[in-house]
């Protein structure tokens, strides 16, 4: 498993370990409010499902990505709440910027259409 | 709801799909998240829902294949794939968990390293290591040679010199071995502090502790004017010394008895240094000992006893040397010219290191050292065999791991290391089997094979021993072994095609061809080279069964023989035949002895002299063409005692005494070379070693041939001569209605009675001296079986293992086939022909291997050739009945596959 605390190392994300991040943001959630909240983002286009979502919880806990958090006070008591730590939110700013400036090539390649352009 | 339950279910079952690990804290969690998510589908309502589950469970199967292949992953190449101790731990926890295949083949490869690093002490005692001398290379045994001009093309053999002889030799200017010096072995009785006791002595002379560059731990070594004032001076070794003189330095200057004269004692040699002969008790000048012993050693020039030993001189080529003593053997001859017309003599030089084992047991070393290894190569060939099938079954894991990215260097890698840390545990244990096999053939060693050429035996029994070098081997064979062991399996490992693992079910991968036969082929190699093993075991077993079955012309159980010696000068000296009636006389009324008698050499033991026939009835031979014959001094009960057999005559008896006419009685052999096709008794014959008289001696019997020496001599003509007439005996045998060891006490008693100071020595029964005759063929064939019968046992477990794996493998296969009408009978046919293949291969291989290297073996063997197809046809008997019930075993098995069975697994 890999521990490294470099950011880095950690790239690229598979999908499912991006979206978790995205979902999360600085909140924490239990599972089943991450599938929601990523179905939501996405507008129902990416749908995560608990087997995947929770092996990959369960990775990124294991490389120091995620946490477990004391649930808010409203939470139901039965769910674990995970939050992004530090380096878990290094690794989504390298695997932000690293995917920008795969995008910024695909633009220049003209693989990229800006929904301007395509309502113009 | 119901539909939420049976989906809930259903989710919850296909969550064991999961890995342990992965399952154990997080499958709560994914069960509630799912009946959150469905039970929000059920909300939308339509199939949102069971569509939503469907795609859960398919999710769940879809991602567990993943965890599970990158837990497998993490397992082998976590962190950095280039953790060699990682592989070892890996590999040491895949060995723990498998006791019994690590059990099984730390054994096998225990027992090859084990039987190799034994023959290595050995080789290394017989062949490889130094000599204990400063610059041993340097010294040499220099030869007078005998050639024949009868028998032209025999290489000339070495013989012994005379002191006149040498003399020439010591005189002979700028010689290129230099110092020189002789030696010869003798008894001597040694009296007053204690018991007599009989010593072995090396007659030396003065040079002879230079030459070897040995100094005395205490006092002085010989010197040249000891020779010249003729001091009779004797050093000790340091083993007397401790035990008879308690190790007390003030020893030097004291005079000691030996043979009843002065002899003074002058230093003690080297700790544990017995001489060239490995035997001495103590050293005397060849003067002192012509003094103490005989003085024709001498006297004599042709009285030959002594070798005669060197130090190459710096910058002098052996070749050189060589052609030095060819032309010291020609002046040496005009000195002394042979009566023998038809003899050639020369000379010549040996390196010391060469000759310290005679050939015979340089040869069986090599052969057992060929046997080991093998053994080695069986057993390194079952080892990959076992670690190929090993390979197959973790075939998808090695795969996985491919497909997953591991490269293959690193799957052939963690295969390597395997077969490295198995290879190691097999060291360990084989260094232990060594251990215990060299101190085992220490004991089980023939005196016969420690002797070198000549008067040499450096090859002490303990100096075949365990020790550092021994374990370094067993170390280096363990690596050497473990390297080629897992090359197969690494590379098979290293070939894998994932894509094909991981699609196709595993028991459509059985069949695949390249490594099964791979396997074969390993399986080929051992029972070829247990052919080679078991041909060479039969061989020595037919040898042995041959010498064994040469007829002894006695009866060898229950007889006692020993030796005495009357010293020169004592009372008895003087009166040796009343001597020896008196010790027959007492001898006789000790119950439990039925019978003795006394001659002069102990049966099987070797003449008393070997002499020539001058003339054999009318016919007188010419000198250098009188046949050879034994010599013996009997008393009238000697045939009675050994319980040899009368053929024809009478035998001496009282009235055959010193006044009357000499009389004679011959063995077979002798009566028909010297008299064919005629009658023997009554007829007269010259002997020329004969102190009884100048005139010839009366046939007055003939016995059947008793065996004189080692079986595979055969017979020569003997004489057996009166010591009513010439009492020349200095052996005593009886023979006993009890256990004759028993009776050991009572004959000391007797010879104690008799006179106190006589020594007994080489005390032995008839059958200890047969088995000793026969002992280097006995062990040798003792260690060929041993290896003989592991190579049997290896081969066939590697046969059983590929006929059973095969079986279980092609279950489904014969399932099919059984379903569909074969007989039984048929499918048992179909397994066995493979293995019939097999051992077919490796019989055809074996048989060539076998033949070739049976000439190692031609010249230990007696009345065997390597062409008798006999052994070899056994040995494939043997091995082809055993290989194929070994195969016929699990294929059996496959008689017995239910065919709805087999088709409904897997």
């Amino acid at each position: 498993m890999n521990r490294s605390t470099a950011p880095d190392s950690h790239l690229p994300l598979t999908a499912t370990a991006y979206h978790v991040l995205l979902a999360l943001g600085d909140r924490a959630m239990h599972g089943y409010a991450m599938m929601q909240a990523i179905e939501a983002k996405t507008e129902g286009r990416d749908r995560l499902l608990p087997g995947s979502l929770y092996a990959t919880i369960a990775r990124m806990v294991g490389e120091g990505l995620l946490e477990e958090s004391e649930p808010p006070p409203e939470a139901d008591r039965r769910r674990r709440y995970y939050r992004v730590t530090s380096l878990g939110r290094s690794v989504a700013r390298a695997e932000s910027a690293r995917l920008a400036r795969l995008l910024e090539i695909a633009r220049r390649e003209s693989y990229l259409v800006e929904p301007s352009r395509r309502k113009a | 709801m119901r539909g939420s339950r049976i989906w809930a279910a259903v989710y919850r079952l296909s969550l064991r799909l999961y890995p342990r690990s992965l399952r154990d804290g997080w499958s709560d969690e994914m069960l509630r998240a799912f009946e959150d998510a469905y039970a929000d589908h059920r909300r939308r309502g339509g199939w949102a829902a069971p569509v939503f589950a469907m795609r859960a469970v398919w999710d769940v199967m879809r991602s567990s294949r993943r965890e599970r292949a990158n837990r497998e992953e993490r397992r082998f190449a976590g962190r950095g794939t280039a953790d060699l101790g990682l592989d070892v731990r890996i590999a040491w926890r895949s060995l723990v968990r498998t006791p019994l295949f690590t059990a099984a083949a730390v054994l096998v490869l225990a027992l090859g390293i084990g039987a190799n690093g034994a023959l290595f002490s050995a080789m290394r005692a017989t062949v490889l290591s130094k000599l204990p001398f400063p610059e041993s290379g340097r010294l040499v045994l220099l030869d007078l040679t005998h050639a024949s001009t009868t028998r032209p093309g025999d290489a000339p053999t070495p013989t012994s010199w005379s002191w006149r002889k040498f003399e020439i030799l010591e005189e002979t200017p700028g010689r290129l071995a230099d110092p020189v010096a002789a030696y010869g072995m003798r008894t001597v009785t040694l009296t007053g502090d204690g018991d007599p006791v009989r010593l072995t002595v090396e007659l030396v002379s003065v040079d002879y502790f230079e030459v070897l560059q040995v100094r005395p731990r205490v006092g002085r070594d010989f010197s040249s004017e000891d020779e010249r004032e003729n001091r009779l001076l004797a050093i000790l070794s340091d083993g007397l010394w401790r035990e008879r003189f308690g190790g007390d330095a003030g020893v030097i200057g004291r005079v000691v008895t030996l043979n009843g004269r002065p002899v003074e004692v002058i230093g003690v040699g080297a700790a544990s240094f017995r001489g060239l002969t490995g035997q001495a008790d103590m050293w005397l000048t060849i003067q002192t000992g012509a003094e103490v012993v005989a003085p024709f050693l001498v006297e004599e020039a042709y009285a030959h006893w002594l070798s005669v030993l060197g130090r190459i001189v710096p910058g002098a080529t052996l070749e050189a040397l060589q052609s030095q003593m060819q032309a010291t053997g020609v002046a040496v001859e005009a000195a002394y010219p042979d009566s023998d017309p038809t003899a050639v003599r020369g000379g010549g030089a040996r390196l010391l290191e060469q000759a310290r084992v005679n050939r015979q047991a340089r040869r069986a070393v090599i052969v057992l050292a060929a046997a080991a290894g093998l053994v080695l190569v069986i057993a390194c060939a079952n080892l990959a065999g076992l670690l190929l099938a090993r390979g197959r079954q973790r075939e998808r894991e090695t795969a996985v791991r491919l497909a997953l990215g591991g490269g293959r260097w690193r799957a052939a890698r963690s295969a390597l290391v395997e077969s490295l840390l198995l290879a190691g545990l097999g060291g360990l244990a084989g260094g232990l089997v060594a251990w215990v096999l060299a101190s085992w053939m220490v004991r089980v060693w023939p005196d016969r094979f420690l002797n070198g050429d000549g008067n040499i035996r450096f090859v002490e029994a303990s100096a075949v021993q365990p020790d550092w070098a021994l374990l370094a081997a067993s170390a280096i064979l363990a690596l050497l072994t473990g390297v080629l062991c897992g090359i197969a399996p690494a590379l098979a490992a290293s070939r894998r095609a994932p894509a094909l693992t991981l699609r196709a079910g595993s028991a459509a991968l059985e069949s695949r061809r390249g490594r099964a036969d791979a396997r074969s082929v390993l399986v080929a190699v051992e029972l070829a080279a247990a052919l080679v093993l078991l041909a060479g075991t039969g061989m020595m077993v037919a040898s042995f069964a041959r010498l064994q079955s040469v007829d002894r012309g006695m009866d060898t159980s229950n007889v006692l023989a020993f030796y005495w010696s009357l010293p020169r000068g004592s009372e008895w000296a003087s009166r040796p035949y009343d001597f020896q009636a008196t010790l027959l006389e007492r001898l006789e009324r000790v119950p439990g002895i039925t019978s003795a008698s006394v001659g002069c050499s102990i049966p099987l033991g070797g003449h008393c002299v070997i002499s020539t026939v001058r003339q054999a009835g009318d016919r007188r031979y010419r000198e250098g063409e009188r046949p050879r014959i034994g010599v013996h001094y009997i008393s009238q009960s000697y045939f009675e005692t050994l319980g040899a057999r009368l053929v024809a005559g009478r035998l001496p008896g009282d009235t055959d005494g010193r006044d009357s006419p000499p009389v004679v009685v011959l063995n077979r052999t002798a009566a028909q070379r010297l008299f064919p096709g005629e009658e023997a008794i009554g007829r007269h014959v010259g002997v020329a070693a004969d102190p009884t008289s100048e005139s010839p001696a009366q046939v007055i019997a003939v016995v059947d041939d008793i065996l004189h020496g080692p079986p595979e001599r055969g017979f020569m003509p003997e004489a057996y001569f009166s010591i009513r007439q010439a009492p020349f005996a200095s052996v005593a045998l009886v023979r006993t209605g009890v256990d004759p060891s028993a009776l050991v006490p009572e004959i000391r008693a007797v010879m104690a009675s008799i006179d106190e100071s006589l020594p007994i020595f080489r005390l032995r029964t008839l059958e200890e001296m047969d088995a000793e005759n026969t002992g280097d063929t006995r062990v040798l064939l003792m260690l060929l079986v041993a290896f003989g019968g592991l190579a049997l046992v290896l081969a066939a477990t590697g046969l059983w293992a590929i006929v059973a794996f095969a079986v279980s493998s092609r279950r489904r296969e014969m399932g099919i086939r059984m379903t569909l009408g074969a007989e039984p009978g048929r499918v048992v046919t179909l397994v066995m022909g493979k293995a019939a293949a097999i051992v077919a291969a490796g019989l055809l291989t074996g048989g060539l291997g076998a033949w070739w290297l049976s000439r190692l073996l031609e010249s230990l063997l007696y009345e065997v050739r390597r062409t008798d197809p006999a052994p070899f046809l056994a040995a494939a008997t043997v091995l082809a009945t055993v290989a194929l019930l070994a195969a016929w075993l699990p294929a059996r098995r496959a008689t017995r596959v239910d065919p709805l069975e087999t088709l409904r697994t897997d």
